[in-house]
């Protein structure tokens, strides 16, 4: 049926998936063995999965092959293999948290963005190693072996949807579900290399994924590109009632989006937000920022530099926020279990009980304030009317890669490409839909540290998967 | 900074935590304590008087 190796196959994108199973080229069950394969081969060097469902896997692809066969298209993640954090509940199959206190519990019922995702079609291949509820790091005292970095496994893979970083970039699903409070979808995205979308808060339902803090929680996907993170999120938006914070929003086709022209889009670039207050910058990361920006404006984008309030409140305002609501959400185990979390977990949700309620008002406020400004700053340009940046529901471009459900320009700030171990997490902005998008892959291919294999040989591949990862309508 | 931002000695601290119902040896405390101090010190960065009309936004969402 076809002709494609185990490699490609687990390299292959998700539109292209999709477009070589609607013409009979490809079955879901070859897809999804290839990944089970791959996993069974690789994964113990980086430990991305903490609970492996091989048969109900190739049972949803069985059906999906099935379904297909018979004329029935659900749509583009029909017979797609993904997998979720170990945060998203699944019925009859372990939800952990990465934490000894739920390492038995198996949820009866699915979360609502899983029920989307099978209702799709989606392959579910298992659960994905996560730092502990969500926050904290991985500490040895967890119950599961932390997840390493396939790039490099002495480096870390960033966190908290580490696995799902992880096993993106490591070919071992192709697309995988995260969560982000403070950076949690865009650190991984970031430290492996693949895509990612935090989606605006409200816009997909977190009813039955493991709260952090709720007045931030976002959950949104991982994927090797824009597109297919596109695809997965057009799968997930919309409004659940069950979600207090659900958002009632017009459909949007982020999968059609995606494949617009950015043509007179106009950009913020936040240059104070990545250069820091001293403008000191790597020159791999000065290069990467400005190859995105050459990229953007080749592409007939208007990329306005735009000075943001200073980044360093949207740190404290969200550090205060979700040490408040974490403690609040975890009080009762850290009082009567504490022996249960991981160290530096613990430390983190005891220390909320030492916010005052003034402390925490005045973060809420705060964040008020810093949404408003920020707005109100990407509104402006010099000698400008104030027309906003972007439109509503607009995804135009890969390169862009941010759902644009909002009409304002912040959620085009291009954001800094983050070293390993830095900080600096745009704190408000994760209440606004962001993306992390892989400026610079450095010359590998998707899992090639990992099997030692596939090297793209030149200079050009560089610029070229450069150019790729920022062209709407790319394809591998 | 807000009005509750006056570092707390050690000693101040220890008196407070007895009232969180947290159980907590004297290493968790010093731990706390500095990181205590720390958020403190970053929380200078929040203004202390605000307008009466700057309440906090209770919902926050896509369709705002």
């Amino acid at each position: 049926m076809t002709d494609l190796t185990t490699s490609d196959l687990t390299t292959l994108g998700i539109a292209e998936a999709g477009r070589r199973m609607a013409r009979g080229e490809l079955t879901s069950t070859a897809l999804t063995e290839a990944f089970l394969a791959r996993i069974a081969t690789v994964d113990h060097r980086i430990a991305s999965y903490v609970t492996l469902t091989a048969d109900q896997a190739l049972n949803a692809a069985r059906q999906a092959d099935m379904e297909m066969a018979g004329g029935l298209r659900r749509g583009p993640l029909h017979g797609i293999p993904l997998a979720l954090k170990d945060i998203y509940e699944t019925a009859g199959v372990k939800t952990t948290g990465h934490s000894h206190l739920k390492v038995d519990y198996v949820p009866a019922i699915d979360a609502a963005s899983v029920r989307k995702l099978k209702e799709a079609g989606a392959v579910m291949l298992g659960k994905l190693g996560t730092h502990e509820f969500a926050n904290g790091a991985m500490t040895p005292d967890q119950p599961f072996p932390p997840v390493l970095n396939p790039w490099n496994p002495k480096y870390q893979p960033g966190g908290s949807s580490s696995g799902s970083g992880a096993a993106v970039a490591a070919a071992l699903c192709m697309g995988a579900m995260g969560s982000d409070t403070g950076g949690s979808i865009r650190n991984p995205a970031g430290y492996c290399a693949t895509a990612g979308i935090k989606p605006t808060y409200g816009l997909v339902s977190r009813c039955g994924i493991f709260p952090l803090a709720f007045s931030l929680d976002t959950a949104g996907p991982l994927a090797w590109t824009t597109e297919d993170c596109a695809l997965i999120l057009g799968a997930l938006a919309g409004h659940d009632p069950n979600d207090q914070g659900s958002a009632k929003t017009e459909k949007v086709d982020y999968g059609a989006a995606a494949q617009r022209p950015i043509k007179g889009m106009r950009i913020a670039l936040a240059r104070s937000w990545y250069e820091g207050p001293d403008g000191k910058l790597s020159p791999e990361m000065a290069k990467g920022m400005d190859d995105a920006v050459r990229v953007f404006r080749d592409l007939g984008a208007i990329v306005d530099e735009v000075t943001f309030p200073d980044i360093r409140d949207y740190h404290i305002c969200g550090r205060v926020i979700i040490t408040t609501e974490a403690h609040a959400i975890h009080r009762r185990d850290v009082i009567e279990r504490p022996e249960k979390f991981g160290y530096t977990t613990r430390r983190r949700f005891q220390l909320g009980a030492f916010i005052s309620a003034e402390q925490y008002i005045s973060a809420l406020r705060l964040r008020r304030k810093l949404h408003q400004d920020t707005r109100s700053h990407a509104r402006l340009r010099p000698g400008d009317d104030g027309q906003p940046l972007g439109r509503a529901g607009d995804l135009r471009g890969a390169a862009a890669g941010l759902p644009l459900p909002r009409q304002t320009l912040a959620h085009h700030a291009v954001q800094r490409h983050r070293p390993a171990g830095g900080d600096g997490v745009l704190r408000l902005q994760r209440r606004r839909p962001s993306a992390r998008l892989p400026a610079r892959r450095p010359g590998l291919r998707r899992g090639e540290r990992l099997c030692r294999r596939c090297r793209l040989r030149t200079h050009n591949a560089v610029a070229r998967a450069t150019t790729a990862n920022l062209t709407p309508g790319r394809t591998r | 900074m807000t009005s509750s931002g006056k570092a707390p000695t050690l000693d101040e601290f220890r008196a407070r935590a007895t009232l969180t119902g947290l159980t907590l040896t004297e290493e968790d405390i010093g731990h706390l304590h500095k990181g205590y101090v720390g958020l403190l010190g970053l929380m200078e960065r929040i203004p202390q008087r605000w307008a009466w009309a700057a309440e906090p936004p209770l919902v926050f969402r896509a369709d705002e």
